[in-house]
């Protein structure tokens, strides 16, 4: 009994902590090695939840040859795409798979485009230009109804339902599969020569200039790819919601609380980001559970998260500015003895 | 006058005050305040406090002055403590974000606590129906401009007149050569923030008299203010006031002109046009008005 209650809600927090696990990693790259402060980190994500909005769904009903709207009849359309999809495994995993593809160019060229814009800024101030145009896509969102369904936002089919009983698990398990590649992906970059430059980019980006370095294409190359990621982010969000709504893609979640995992945990250390992200989310969690036993106020209590997130942000930068595990600095090893003996 | 005109004249006369405070609290401490509009807009709600125990509401402009000052000094304080403890400048504009935040909590507690106890509308709210009508028009026609003008020119004297803006000039200059030289730039940081802070407390307190308040309105705003001081020159106090005047009037005009012909929907897309506003500027003028201005004159010079 107990281990029924407990194992869905453990899954469900380690799906939770899995996705957010890509932003405050991505974030981590862009900012804890290379520098790039980017507080409009839900322009990414929310692109990733457009393009699964927006795109696999529209294919589906037209390859099923449904003669409906998919935004003005939404909920119809998606009860017979999930009744398609019952019987049919090939077409939602191929959807899916294009879907992922689909997101990550569109999150890769956001990126690229408004980086190359804001590269005339300095750091603080490209921090504030993200934040406005992430908010300006934000807005677009919620107003442009045929994207994702404007302020009301829109259903998506169940692309796992082919599965029967063995979805949920699956979809967990995927959920928490894809974001752990990402993270390993990033660790092996913070360990090659390319993580070292991003490093030697933070540090002293005049210094790798005088030296014939294009500091400029090396950040734009981390925000493209970096972009590609959080997108993927957002399908995963958008999956485990089985929705999309753009105001939920907004600066507090899915830009403040992955800046407090990376800076709790250590700015420039995968690790630290990984704890960080772990502590923050157990900590939401219970904020969460809390609000059912304090309903008696006159005040609705989700507000009281503000306050925490804001509180612990400041303890952090007080107490523990450089996190729970400090950036290391990695030991290159000799090239041989003699070399160590020397 | 025309509705429209009117409210252009109310936007660019706000957004030019809170570009004040926002470029000068930049240039001092070299750390953009992302607190800044939440703080201005957190004291839009004693005007309404006022209102709903039945006492004019521009008798809280004083009160909306001095929690924009404290909240904002408060705020430096803060910061400069993390200086101390050597933070970056991106620690240190986290942890403004983070204390809007909390002031953002806090004035949607309020707003709640309004709503349940006194059964106000506080969510969202406007006070056009509490202001006073001066010549034919809302009082607040003629107030905010006359704050914008009234503000700029006490601000410019203190900069040029006193030798607290000798200070402030200096530690803008160079801090440290500054604190060398015997300025005690704790304090004169302090007394600048306290102003500015103050300010943008009267600027969002006025606000609700012609435009919409809700707790995210602060939040929301900082776009305008941003575009406003990439219009006027990132570094400048002047061009980030002239900047507002821009934004806002064209925030506001060029949507009437676009709504006219392209139809009402257009207008739920406002708070798009400062980003599409800063982002032009960066690409073709990416010093604003003051820095193109001050390219112009050294090339003049050589």
């Amino acid at each position: 009994m107990v281990l029924e209650t407990l194992l869905p809600l453990a899954i469900e927090t380690l799906t939770f902590f899995a996705i957010y696990l890509i932003c405050s990693s991505s974030l981590n790259l862009q900012q804890g090695y290379t520098g790039i402060s980017n507080l409009g980190l839900f322009f990414s994500i929310s692109s990733g939840a457009y393009v699964i909005a927006a795109l696999p769904t529209r294919l589906a009903v037209w390859l099923y040859g449904i003669d409906m709207d998919f935004v003005y009849q939404n909920a119809l359309v998606v009860s017979l795409l999930n009744e398609r999809f019952a019987q049919d495994a090939f077409t939602p995993t191929f959807l899916l798979i294009i879907t992922f593809f689909a997101a990550m160019a569109v999150g890769s060229i956001l990126g690229y485009v408004f980086t190359y814009l804001s590269l005339r800024l300095t750091e603080t101030y490209l921090a504030v230009f993200f934040l406005c145009v992430a908010e300006a896509i934000k807005i677009f969102g919620e107003n442009f109804i045929p994207l994702a369904g404007g302020p009301n936002g829109i259903l998506l089919p169940n692309f796992f339902i082919w599965l029967g009983s063995y979805s949920w698990i699956v979809q967990s398990t995927f959920f928490i599969i894809i974001p752990f590649i990402i993270f390993a992906v990033y660790e092996k970059i913070a360990g090659s020569p390319f993580g070292r430059l991003l490093k030697a980019i933070r540090e002293n980006e005049l210094a790798l200039q005088c030296l014939g370095r294009n500091t400029i294409s090396v950040k734009l190359k981390v925000m493209t790819f970096t972009s590609a990621f959080l997108a993927i982010a957002g399908v995963l969000v958008s999956l485990r919601m089985r929705s999309v709504v753009a105001g939920t893609f907004d600066r507090v979640d899915y830009s403040f609380w992955p800046w407090l995992m990376v800076m709790l945990g250590g700015a420039g250390n995968n690790l630290g980001c990984l704890l960080g992200t772990f502590v923050c989310i157990i900590i939401r969690r219970i904020v969460y559970w809390l609000k059912f036993y304090l309903l008696f106020l006159p005040v609705d209590i989700m507000w009281l998260e503000y306050i925490l997130l804001g509180l612990a942000f400041m303890l952090v930068m007080i107490y523990k500015p450089e996190g729970i595990l400090p950036e290391k600095v990695h030991q290159i090893r000799p090239l041989n003895r003699s070399d160590q003996k020397g | 006058m025309e509705p429209i005109i009117a409210a252009s004249i109310v936007a660019s006369s706000v957004i030019g005050l809170m570009a004040l405070g926002f470029t000068l609290q930049f240039i001092t401490l070299k750390v953009p305040n992302l607190a800044h509009t939440t703080i201005c807009f957190s004291s839009a709600y004693m005007p309404l406090s006022f209102w709903l125990f039945g006492i004019n509401p521009y008798l809280a402009l004083p009160l909306s002055f001095l929690i924009g000052s404290l909240l904002s000094w408060f705020l430096y304080k803060f910061l400069a403590f993390l200086r101390t403890r050597g933070t970056g400048p991106v620690g240190q504009m986290m942890s403004s974000l983070a204390f809007g935040l909390i002031i953002y909590g806090i004035m949607n507690i309020y707003a709640d606590y309004l709503s349940y106890v006194l059964k106000a509308w506080a969510r969202t709210f406007t006070l056009a129906n509490a202001d006073i009508i001066l010549f034919g028009e809302p009082g607040i026609v003629f107030l905010s401009p006359t704050l914008l003008f009234s503000l700029t020119t006490f601000f410019h004297l203190l900069l040029t007149r006193t030798k607290f803006g000798i200070a402030i000039r200096a530690i803008v200059q160079d801090y440290s050569l500054a604190a060398t030289l015997g300025v005690n730039t704790d304090r004169a940081l302090g007394i600048a923030w306290f102003i500015v802070g103050g300010i943008g407390g009267l600027a969002g307190a006025v606000w609700p008299f012609w435009f919409s308040v809700d707790p995210w309105t602060g939040p929301r705003m900082l776009s305008d203010i941003f575009a406003a001081c990439v219009v006027g020159g990132l570094f400048s106090v002047y061009g980030s006031i002239l900047g507002g005047i821009i934004v806002g009037g064209m925030e506001i005009l060029l949507l009437w002109g676009i709504a006219i012909n392209v139809g009402v929907w257009i207008t739920s897309y406002r708070p798009i046009i400062p980003v599409i506003i800063a982002a032009i500027t960066l690409l073709i003028f990416p010093k604003g008005i003051m820095g193109s201005i001050e390219m112009l004159r050294e090339k003049r010079r050589k």
